[in-house]
């Protein structure tokens, strides 16, 4: 036996991969080869090492602490579907059904349809007819391709793309969004986790922004509330600098997102349940958001110049009316201090540094 | 450890059959990533976007393959790919000195395998040969398993593994003896 096939014979037999006749070779060379029997003896005490290394388990329930991403993922694809649905249906509608709908279609989507519907040279003069140069430029790019189609299918087609123009684009979010499901909150988190320390302040403010597009364009915000509420928790959390910056609740908050109680917490935030934006705006102005400590244990809200904090057992800590507009709330890695930036008259800024613990406040600059 | 039947469930649209087999494979998920990287908080970022891939891709799953080798694939791949690119890793040849270096000041006397010095050994290994490591320690993984997890041909598994125990070993043994001496 060459040296090699001896160290492949003993990783093998480590691994239970030898027959009884190869186990019988390689006894039988360790036998008369003291060196090569001592490095046998080392690698079954390494091995036997390696099969007694601990068997971690995570610190607290993973699945726990992705619950509110996965519930955002479903909303999401529940979404996508249902502009899928959509096109489908449009796609079966006949000539009448589309009539019937064009006195609720906007000014611009009724004239491509009635060229789709017509003939040629009856599109040309709906060309002069129209009055509006954009509604013009849009009716001519899509109908340009259709001309040397059959009518029917122009139907087809023109049903499709208008009465989901939104529901495609919606849908094109989604595919994004779905393709890259992982990429929403974790990844951007760890493409963000070698700089995190250097501005929390930043992650604080541009987190929740950042998601909220998606959250208006999910559309069927009526469904399920309280997986929209969970949906919040995620991506509101502030990092909090440094490696903490994690979206998971710390071991035993799991739940304080649904049942913190008093008025401020249980509001549902940004997602007001219209599908329209501007309700959606509505809500984001006059409901405030709730974002917790990076340990879960506080939670602020600001609305209208007030800033309140609550603990997470429900007791109130801190509430004070700024003079100004309260921007760039941030907690501390600790959970310990709130700052926030309150742009007050003449377009100054001051900063204050709130104590969660004792409920007293400083100005910082400004 | 997955039964078949949850999967074909989750697959089909079960939400709470998804989410329940998160739950039965979410330690597995979590031990390869800690063993990889070597530290808790990367291991629970990398763990949890296993997850959430595994729940968004479930679909993609097709039974010829076995289950735990699909996840643990997913998981390696978050591991090496996104997490451990960040990190220098100590090429094979340096093992030596750089552990004799550490010894000297540690000075440490040890009867026995610490396994935290496993794991610091265990740490050096390049990548693959870490993951070899792991799945064949932490998940009891055979070498058709590993293979099939890491989209390596089984030769190269087994050497692998057999070189990353040479090593380990060496790593190990210098160090104990070092400390014996010092």
């Amino acid at each position: 036996m060459t040296c090699q096939e001896v160290v492949d014979y003993m990783n093998r037999y480590l691994d239970g991969d030898l027959d009884e006749h190869e186990r019988l070779l390689l006894m039988e060379h360790l036998n008369e080869c003291p060196d090569d029997q001592e490095l046998f003896e080392r690698l079954k005490r390494l091995s036997s090492d390696l099969e007694e290394l601990p068997k971690i388990v995570p610190p607290f329930s993973l699945v726990d602490s992705i619950l509110p991403q996965l519930a955002e993922i479903d909303d999401l694809r529940d979404a996508k579907a249902a502009s899928l649905e959509g096109v489908s249906l449009s796609l079966n509608e006949s000539e009448e059904a589309a009539a019937e709908e064009e006195s609720e279609s906007p000014a611009e989507a009724r004239s491509v349809r009635r060229s789709g519907a017509s003939r040629f040279s009856k599109r040309a003069r709906i060309w002069t007819g129209s009055t509006a140069a954009a509604a013009a430029a849009v009716i001519i790019l899509l109908a340009v391709p259709w001309g040397s189609t059959s009518l029917d299918k122009q139907l087809a087609m023109d049903g499709g793309s208008e009465t989901s123009q939104a529901g495609i684009f919606n849908k094109k979010a989604v595919e994004e969004e779905s393709s890259a499901a992982q990429a929403s909150n974790m990844q951007k988190r760890i493409a963000d986790a070698p700089e995190s320390s250097a501005d929390p302040l930043q992650q604080g403010g541009t987190v929740p922004t950042a998601t909220d597009p998606e959250r208006s364009l999910s559309g069927d915000s009526a469904k399920g509330q309280n997986e929209i509420n969970n949906n919040r928790i995620g991506p509101s959390v502030p990092s909090g600098g440094g490696k903490g910056s994690t979206t998971y609740p710390s071991p035993g908050s799991g739940g304080f997102n649904n049942d913190a109680p008093g008025g401020w917490s249980a509001t549902p935030g940004f997602t007001s349940p219209s599908p329209d934006g501007i309700a959606n705006q509505r809500g984001l102005m006059a409901v405030p958001e709730v974002t917790y400590s990076p340990d879960g244990q506080y939670s602020y809200s600001i609305s209208q110049g007030w800033v309140v904090i609550q603990k997470e057992d429900g007791g109130k800590q801190f509430d004070h009316t700024f003079e100004g507009a309260i921007t760039e709330p941030a907690w501390s890695g600790d959970s310990r201090y709130l700052t926030v930036a309150v742009q007050a008259k003449a377009g100054q800024v001051l900063t204050y540094k709130i104590d969660v613990e004792d409920g007293s406040f400083e100005k910082t600059e400004g | 450890m997955v039964e078949p039947g949850l999967i074909r469930a989750a697959q089909q649209g079960d939400r709470d059959a998804l989410v329940s087999l998160l739950r039965d494979i979410e330690n597995h998920v979590y031990r390869t990533a800690y063993y990889i990287l070597g530290n808790e908080q990367d291991a629970l970022d990398a763990s949890q976007e296993a997850l959430i891939r595994i729940y968004t891709k479930i679909n993609s799953y097709e039974e010829k393959a076995q289950f735990k080798t699909w996840i643990q694939r997913i998981v390696t791949n978050i591991c090496i790919d996104k997490f451990r690119r960040t990190k220098p890793v100590v090429s094979i040849e340096e093992h030596d000195m750089v552990f004799r270096e550490k010894q000297d000041v540690e000075e440490e006397v040890l009867s026995a395998y610490a396994a935290k010095d496993i794991r610091e050994a265990i740490d050096k290994l390049p990548d693959h040969h870490r993951a070899v490591v792991v799945l064949r320690y932490l998940q009891d993984f055979s070498y058709n398993e590993i293979a099939d997890s890491l989209d390596l041909p089984l030769n190269t598994v087994k050497s692998y593994l057999f070189r990353a125990r040479q090593q380990l070993q060496t790593l190990l043994h210098d160090y104990q003896k070092g400390g014996v001496r010092g």
